[in-house]
């Protein structure tokens, strides 16, 4: 195993959809043991960051290593030290959570008693136990997002990609993963790379933050670090640090004026 | 890579042995569901063993050379079948191995390429290829139980070719499975080979065997085998993938050794070349190369002309219009009624003025034939729009209808309105095909009015199955709630469709200046009907809106 400190590292990574470049020359260095948060605006290019990351997608120029491997030449090497939780869940909906878990398991060679034990504390983790022998066909979205979660763990990965984590997950479970998640991290030396919307929980959650606008990466660092670069105080919410990195304040309120009362009548 | 294929084939049993649960809640009818699903399997495979004796009867009866054309046409036959492989049943039944899901995982190249070919394998329809392929062993062993050697081993490439034609189509299916629109493509294409052979048949209906010396010396033939010989379909098969192998397990029947080897040598080429694809595209697949058409560009225009009547109602029709022009439920529909227009029409009027029929009973053939096929094309577009309103039509945007103050029988005036358009442009069409065809051109104001009023009688049956069976529209799995809605529907039919067939059939028939009043008549019923049960469906669209945001916006 690579004893590098640094966890993920790109290097000019950039993805293109013909005309449209989704990762623009892309330079990132997350540290290991951290829970590093990745933000953006709808359509910023953290999905496409996080699937070439995880060797879902090839990267159309630069390079990057996770876990100290080359995402393009080790694919299968980066894969057997993460865990994903994909956009896109990419579950097989007519089993039952525990054999999908036993599916990831047994792909990251897990032996059958090994899998065996580590099914029900995950489930009850995730409070899945009562549906655990339910179709994922019957699941809500949440009770999907918890399987594709259990099924990212289960292997103890060294390295956590998740797309989105809570988003419909009951408060209750997102405690509980969120204290599960940081253990990892503080104990194991485990790296959580996440992308959220949610930016009270990257304020709360997160080690270190990326804020990736348009394709390019607009700020890194601590959110301290964040703040101080977007000339902002101390106390300043994550969410003026974030709307002030990517510069997208909202300029003329005037237009909306019917609907917000601030019209002005002359 | 021997682990990880022990893993594929075992979440390959899991998810076919997941066809066995039912999503049923009720105890009773979760066993009730298990026991059918068990007797039918019972009766399938020993069917899959009968089918393979029949082969292996069959050939042994025929000839040596009528064997070969016979087994020719068999492996092509399955060949079509595994093209089908991704629209299967089996693909319904069990859910779909889809490599793309393994891709997150730590599964190398070689074992997904090996793997997924196992897998395709383990289908129903490698179940019942393989019976099928023995039968052919034994049949051809019969006419040269030296060649046997051989033939066994030339069924081996023929299964792997089948195997891996199968797989390709799969993968094809894979790349087009994140884009909607290639992907009802897809299956279109798919299914097109078969629609080809179908509406093929009725060429050699209309050809004029007197004339044709070949097709008359087909008709001199003393039984199959000469037939079979006759026809030669092999020289045209030699082109479709199964049958290099074919040749080769065949042609030693006949004592073409050589010729036997060669073709065996050229399978293992085929085969190469196969699994060369099944991997590229893997490959392709791994790197995120999913096609997609990309986002479809409409157009958007206001409606200029303000319509009378109440403007919440245009509002709600000009959403389902555009659903109606850019959704691909309509361009189906039109497809099958086209599909089966020419099957009920064509095989019909071959028979016109050939029969004993007195004249006055040949002149109404052309009525019935219309009438039927107005009332079944009513029926498709009706099962389809109406009566798929709540699902295919209107799915998660049902609950900013439901979210709405919107009167609700302006919901099911609109759906119906542009069900009634499409109907009545239909009616039009079919009526006219028909007295261009026949020369009977009453067909045309009668087949159209017979038309518009079987869609508007009709609608408020396939109006109540809608509100009773909400049903999302997939390929997957129908719920109890849409058998109940199909029944309730079929029995509301039963009522309201006659009658409209009566007024204007029957007098007809039997007195055709009857119809100045009749078919005024047929209108007022059918409008009438239509708007009496208005109301009391809309109040009971109001009562289950619940039920049916439940039914067509769950998890599928």
């Amino acid at each position: 195993m690579n004893e590098n400190s640094t966890a993920i590292q790109t290097h000019t990574l950039t993805r293109r959809y013909g005309d449209l470049t989704a990762v623009d020359r892309l330079d990132l260095a997350v540290p290991r043991g951290v829970i590093f948060g990745f933000l953006g605006p709808n359509g910023a290019g953290k999905s496409t960051t996080i699937n070439m990351l995880t060797s879902l997608l090839p990267p159309t120029a630069g390079t990057a290593t996770v876990a100290g491997f080359d995402i393009k030449e080790e694919p299968l090497e980066v894969k057997r030290r993460i865990g994903t939780v994909p956009e896109d869940l990419s579950l097989y909906e007519r089993l039952t959570a525990s054999e999908h878990i036993e599916l990831v398991g047994r792909l990251h060679g897990l032996d059958h008693a090994e899998v065996e034990r580590r099914i029900p504390p995950l489930l009850d983790l995730l409070e899945l136990e009562d549906s655990a022998d339910k179709m994922i066909l019957d699941y809500s979205h949440g009770m999907r997002k918890k399987t594709a979660l259990a099924c990212a763990l289960i292997h103890a990965p060294e390295i956590l990609f998740l797309d989105e984590p809570f988003e419909g997950i009951d408060p209750i479970s997102t405690k509980a993963i969120k204290e599960v998640l940081r253990d990892m991290v503080d104990q194991r030396g485990t790296t959580v790379f996440f992308s959220t919307h949610v930016m009270e929980l990257a304020e709360r959650f997160c080690d270190r933050v990326g804020i990736i606008n348009k394709g390019q990466l607009a700020g890194v660092g601590s959110i301290a670090e964040l703040r101080q670069r977007a000339d902002l105080p101390d106390n300043a919410p994550l969410e003026d640090v974030f709307i002030r990195t990517v510069g997208a304040e909202v300029e003329d309120e005037g237009l909306l004026g019917w609907l917000t009362g601030n019209e002005n009548v002359d | 890579m021997w682990t990880e294929l022990k893993t594929l084939l075992w979440l390959q049993w899991k998810l076919t042995r997941a066809m066995f649960r039912s999503r049923r809640v009720s105890e009773k009818l979760r066993f009730l569901g298990l026991i059918f699903r068990a007797i039918s399997l019972l009766f399938t495979f020993p069917m899959f063993i009968v089918m393979g004796i029949g082969v292996a009867v069959g050939l042994i009866l025929l000839s040596s050379r009528a064997a070969y054309e016979a087994v020719m046409m068999a492996n092509t036959f399955l060949f079509f079948a595994w093209l089908l492989m991704p629209a299967s049943a089996n693909s319904q039944m069990v859910e779909r191995f889809e490599m793309s899901r393994l891709f997150p995982h730590p599964i190398s190249f070689r074992s997904l390429v090996v793997g997924s070919t196992a897998v395709s394998m383990l289908t129903m329809t490698g179940f019942w290829t393989i019976p099928l392929l023995v039968g052919e062993v034994i049949g051809l062993t019969y006419h040269q139980p030296l060649a046997f050697p051989l033939i066994a081993l030339g069924a081996l490439p023929a299964f792997a070719v089948l195997v891996l034609t199968g797989r390709i189509m799969d993968d094809v299916f894979d790349l087009v499975a994140g884009d909607r629109r290639l992907r009802a493509l897809a299956l279109t294409l798919f299914t097109l080979p078969f629609m080809l052979c179908w509406l093929g048949q009725y060429i050699f209906q209309y050809a004029d065997w007197e004339q044709n010396p070949f097709l008359q010396s087909l008709d001199t033939a003393s039984g199959p085998s000469e037939a079979l010989e006759m026809l030669n379909i092999s020289s045209l098969l030699i082109w479709v993938p199964p049958a290099w192998p074919t040749a080769g397990m065949s042609l030693a029947v006949s004592g073409q050794w050589g010729l036997a080897l060669l073709f065996l040598a050229l399978s293992v080429v085929g085969i190469a070349l196969l699994l060369r694809v099944h991997a590229g595209i893997t490959r392709r697949l791994m790197q995120g190369a999913a096609l997609s058409i990309g986002a479809e560009r409409v157009r958007s225009r206001r409606w200029r002309v303000r319509l009378p009547g109440p403007p919440a109602l245009w509002a709600v029709f000009r959403k389902d219009w555009l659903y109606l022009l850019r959704s691909p439920i309509p361009r189906r529909l039109i497809f099958s009624s086209i599909m089966m227009i020419a099957a009920m029409i064509l095989p019909t009027m071959r028979g016109l003025g050939e029969n004993d029929l007195p004249p006055a009973i040949q002149h109404l053939i052309p009525l019935f034939v219309g009438a039927f096929v107005l009332t079944m094309t009513d029926m498709a577009i009706n099962m389809g729009l109406t009566a798929n309103y709540f699902g295919s039509i209107d799915r998660e945007g049902f609950v900013t209808l439901a979210l709405s103050p919107l009167k609700r029988q302006y919901v099911l005036l609109s759906a119906n309105l542009v069900a009634l358009l499409y109907a009545g442009l239909q009616s039009i069409v079919i009526s006219l095909a028909i007295a261009i065809i026949t020369g009977l051109w009453v067909m045309l104001p009668l087949g159209t009015c017979l038309g518009v009023c079987l869609q508007i009688g009709s609608t408020p049956a396939y109006n109540l199955a809608a509100i009773i069976g909400p049903y999302r529209a997939q390929l997957k799995f129908s719920r109890g709630t849409r058998q109940r809605g199909n029944m309730w529907g079929m029995l509301a039919w039963v009522v309201s469709a006659p009658p409209v067939l009566a007024l204007i059939l029957l007098p007809y028939i039997f007195w055709k200046p009857g119809l100045v009043i009749t078919i005024p008549a047929a209108i007022v019923y059918s409008v009438g009907l239509y708007a009496l049960t208005l109301k009391p469906l809309s109040r009971l669209l109001q009562r289950r809106e619940h039920a049916i945001l439940e039914a067509v916006t769950a998890q599928e």
